[in-house]
């Protein structure tokens, strides 16, 4: 994307219904955006899913699923990056403790809630991962993905 | 509108129970994938392959749909594979661990070569 | 969903990605979509160079709204130069001399089932783009 004019990042907002299904629409939209930055395909697939995890946190956690709150994503396009902040409304505010865990499939195995993988996913997939409040009042977390750098070093 | 995008399909091969998961594996998959499952145990099956086609969206809720599929696959003593995996979401099994519960195949034809050195052909 | 962007010439192209998933995601036919897609790059075009006159400080807006009869796009921007629709039926020739804007419009109207422009002196312009689901059927009356 040319940026001709010269400024050091530009900003796409949007907001979206907190219903489940939207946030595949931040995940298309973002996709989009990183591929014209030329971000490789494999940094699309990891952001796809780390901004879906947002995004669904925002609709189901923050916002309780309550379509007339919003979630709002913006993304600021840098020359060597791409930050992602999602933010809800803060019916419920995420605890902090929630956003550190490293769950492990054999305790799943035990639990009758199997779920719980959607933070550790973000942090392991994206280049950093921040949560703050915000500005509303609301749950927001920033991530950030770097241009040229390799992904997760789990291989 | 924004509805479920998930279609699954139970066919049988060379012994093994095939079920395909074509689209989105959500939190909203979770009836479907679940039905398939019951159906091809109750079925007396052992072996079963997930079989993945179009996946580009299999997020957190579907992974916990799936270690709850591994969580009876284990109980029951049945062998469970998957397929069609994209590389994103094959790295994203290992690193969440069902790889070690599921083995990954490229392909049908490669996990059910595999499945009948385990047996499945009789 | 709303979803706001700088004017920049490029830009419209997320916006466009960014509708035609929801419209996709709606279940609407993918001829369909790529009206959306054409109508929407074209308003949004628009938007940034008239109606925002290439500032990329002022921001254009997308708003769009769903329902079972129809798929509705709002595209606002800061305010300018106000678009003139052309009228339906559209008649295209080649000899006529119309500008690239001019070709935008006559592209909009052709491609919407409806069409509308209101302009604020503090609101700046909007254009709403109405795609019906069934474009056979609905015969919701037709503002301009």
């Amino acid at each position: 994307m040319s940026d001709a004019e010269g400024a050091a990042e530009q900003l796409i907002e949007l907001r979206l219904p907190s219903r489940l299904g939207y946030e595949r629409i931040a995940m298309d939209t973002a996709a989009a955006l990183a591929r014209r930055m030329g971000f490789a395909n494999d940094r699309i697939d990891a952001l796809r899913t780390a901004i879906g995890e947002a995004v669904t946190n925002a609709i189901e956690h923050g916002n309780q699923a309550d379509a007339a709150m919003k979630v709002v994503v913006v993304l600021t396009v840098r020359p060597d990056e791409l930050i992602i902040s999602v933010s809800d409304q803060g019916r419920k505010a995420l605890e902090i403790e929630q956003t550190k865990t490293r769950p492990h499939i054999t305790d799943a195995f035990q639990r009758a809630d199997k779920g719980g993988w959607g933070i550790w996913l973000m942090r392991e997939l994206m280049d950093e991962v921040e949560f703050t409040l915000a500005p509303g009042g609301g749950n927001q977390v920033r991530m950030v993905v770097h241009l040229e750098r390799s992904p997760v070093r789990d291989q | 509108m924004l509805e479920d995008e998930l279609t699954v399909n139970i066919r049988h091969r060379d012994g093994v129970a095939i079920i395909d998961l074509i689209g989105d594996v959500t939190t909203f998959a979770e009836e479907k994938i679940n039905g398939a499952y019951r159906q091809v145990t109750a079925r007396g099956d052992r072996f079963i392959l997930l079989n993945f086609r179009q996946n580009d969206y299999i997020n957190s809720a579907g992974i916990a749909i799936l270690i709850g599929i591994v969580t009876e696959v284990n109980q029951n003593g049945q062998k469970l594979a998957v397929s069609g995996l994209s590389p994103h979401f094959q790295k994203i099994f290992r690193m969440v661990g069902l790889a070690q519960y599921a083995e990954i195949y490229q392909t049908e034809e490669e996990a059910l070569s595999a499945f009948k050195r385990l047996g499945s052909v009789e | 969903m709303q979803i706001i962007f700088p004017s920049i010439l490029g830009y419209e192209v997320i916006a466009r990605d960014a509708v035609a998933a929801l419209a996709r995601r709606c279940g609407i036919s993918s001829e369909r979509v790529e009206d959306v897609k054409t109508a929407l790059c074209e308003a949004c075009t628009n938007a940034i160079e008239h109606g925002n006159r290439l500032d990329p400080r002022r921001k254009v807006q997308v708003v769009c709204a769903v329902d079972e009869q129809r798929f509705v796009i709002e595209v606002r921007d800061e305010g300018g130069l106000l678009p003139m629709l052309p009228r339906k039926p559209i008649h295209w020739s080649l000899d006529q001399r119309t500008s690239l804007r001019g070709m935008g419009l006559m592209l909009i109207v052709t491609l919407t089932d409806e069409v509308s422009v209101v302009a604020d002196p503090n609101d700046g312009t909007r254009i709403r783009l109405v795609f019906y689901r069934d474009p056979a059927g609905n015969g919701a009356s037709v503002s301009q």
